[in-house]
């Protein structure tokens, strides 16, 4: 008991000569201000990259969109496109050049979509690694 | 958070997490410094943590252990054994404040989880509780780490 009490006073009397403490305060202002610089430049590298995204993604969809409504007016029983050759897997895609056409047209949506979820899922884990 | 309002909360708990990193490194001021350092740089980084757990410390002294932990890991995998076991006590020497050369001395015998314990137990006046919650063990093993620091601290101090 009496050695418990005299660990505690120890304790209680360290008070140790510390380093100079502005030096040591200009030292963490120095690494917390280069955190700050490489937070700003992170900031803005997202920004450009969601603007990016944003723009391919609108893009995908209208030019995506303008070629499938394209597509579906054109007249049923008038393929797309022509091969001009009599190969059997050539004459069927000619035949079902509408329906191929806006199933690839549709691929592409889709695909610019989830490559915008990606990135903005990406964008958000980068955020949230601290910088 | 600003930078600004982060430099002045950590004005007033630094001085007394820097004594207790200097004891964590029995009187070394330089690696004691740098785990300060180290300890507030990723506190700085994990700001919104902060915000949402309050205003107690003790999560600034979870982040210390953790530095000081990897740091003692870093230190014992660079060093060749036979350093270490060579070493000599003058090593930090010109570095210890004479009046607590004994102390040191006796926290360098410990292992650095008693070590730890016994600094947040006495240094910091933590509880068990919050002891066990800043080092991720449970609170039977802090208090065997307690008592078997005590045990030891109370033998080499007699001894010196």
């Amino acid at each position: 008991m009496n050695d418990d009490l005299n660990i505690q006073k120890l304790f209680d009397n360290y008070r140790p000569t510390l380093t100079d403490s502005e030096r040591f305060n200009q030292r963490l202002e120095r690494k917390l201000a280069l955190i700050d610089e490489i937070r700003r430049e992170q900031a803005v590298r997202i920004h450009r990259y969601r603007q990016a995204v944003l723009v391919a993604f609108v893009a995908g969809i209208v030019f995506g969109g303008g070629l499938l409504a394209c597509i579906l007016a054109t007249p049923a029983d008038t393929p797309l496109f022509t091969f001009g050759v009599s190969f059997s897997p050539f004459i069927f895609i000619e035949q079902n050049s509408r329906s191929i056409s806006a199933l690839l047209t549709s691929l592409m949506i889709a695909f610019s979509i989830v490559a915008a979820l990606n990135t903005h899922e990406l964008v958000s884990r980068i955020r949230n690694k601290g910088f | 958070m600003t930078r600004e309002q982060f430099i002045q909360i950590i004005q007033r708990e630094q001085e007394s997490l820097r004594r207790f990193l200097l004891a964590l490194c029995y009187g070394n001021q330089d690696e004691a410094d740098d785990i300060a350092q180290d300890t507030l740089v990723k506190a700085y980084l994990s700001l919104s943590k902060y915000e949402e757990r309050g205003k107690g410390t003790a999560w600034l002294y979870r982040i210390a252990y953790n530095t000081f932990i990897d740091w003692d890991r870093s230190r014992r995998a660079l060093q060749p054994l036979e350093v270490l076991a060579e070493r000599t006590d003058n090593t930090f020497a010109a570095d210890r404040d004479f009046r607590y050369q004994t102390l040191y001395m006796a926290l360098e015998e410990l292992p650095p989880k008693e070590r730890s314990a016994i600094l947040l137990f006495y240094i910091k006046g933590y509880t068990i509780r919050e002891i066990a919650d800043i080092v991720g063990a449970t609170e039977d093993a802090v208090k065997k780490q307690l008592s078997r620091g005590r045990d030891k601290l109370k033998t080499l101090l007699k001894d010196e």
